[in-house]
């Protein structure tokens, strides 16, 4: 009754066959494509511009985002894990307090020392980091599932 | 033959390929998981029921529709789940590398 479980050399490579599948058809169906990276990093780019000019679409912009972030989370029906160890989770916080400082940094420069153009500049740092982290995220996984840098 | 790490549980064809379809992935709905894996909506349900029941998955409603179901593996059960594929290659490895 409580015997070791135990199975056969083909058996196991058949096993190895189905849970490779099973994983491809994941990866087909929840990882994000290079299009939805640029758009991310677009929007996160533009609400830096947005809380750089102060504008009144701020938070228009940042629920329009959120919403579709989580529109195409529930179409798709499956969502890579994008933060996959504690060591990503702790990257990933980091460049969040980063960029934070960024968005308020593009409105500072621009409001205290004048510099009119700093809230773009801050954007597209951000949306060029941001699609960066996003591409290297996704070039990786597709490199560990056997499909190279997508 | 080496079995250490084997896990009783996942061994089962259609649990081991419920397990490695999530994964790569943070969760995945039960819609996903029986079309894209062809397994009935009852079968699943029990599959899903025996993981969660030995910690290996975690299940939720969908916050915005009840019917919707999302589940995702735990940590307890990546940790079994990469045990058990390392024994499985190990396995596996043997007929592959082996003597005839």
């Amino acid at each position: 009754m409580n015997e070791a479980p135990s199975t056969d050399p083909g058996e196991a490579a058949e096993a190895l066959r189905a849970f490779a599948a099973a994983g491809d058809a994941a990866m087909r169906r929840g990882e994000y494509s290079r299009t939805r990276a640029v758009l991310v990093a677009g929007w996160a780019g533009g609400l830096a511009v947005a809380v750089g000019f102060e504008t009144g679409w701020m938070l228009e912009w940042l629920f329009a985002g959120i919403f579709g972030l989580i529109l195409t989370r529930r179409r798709a029906g499956a969502w890579v894990q994008e933060v996959p160890s504690p060591a990503a989770g702790r990257l990933v916080i980091a460049l969040g307090l980063l960029f934070g400082v960024l968005f308020l940094a593009g409105n500072v420069a621009r409001q205290d020392f004048g510099f009119g153009a700093a809230p773009f500049l801050a954007g597209g740092v951000i949306a060029g980091g941001l699609f960066a982290l996003m591409e290297w995220g996704r070039r990786g996984r597709l490199r560990a599932d056997g499909h190279g840098p997508g | 033959m080496d079995t250490a790490g084997l896990d009783r549980l996942i061994l089962e064809p259609t649990r081991l390929r419920i397990c490695g379809f999530l994964a790569p992935l943070e969760e995945a709905d039960f819609g996903a998981l029986r079309d894209d894996l062809d397994v009935s909506e009852s079968a699943l349900s029990k599959h899903m029921a025996r993981l969660e029941a030995a910690g290996y998955v975690s299940t939720r409603k969908d916050t915005f529709d009840g019917r919707r179901s999302w589940a995702g593996l735990t940590g307890p059960g990546r940790r079994v789940l990469a045990a058990h594929v390392e024994a499985l290659q190990r396995i596996a490895g043997v007929a592959v590398g082996g003597a005839g």
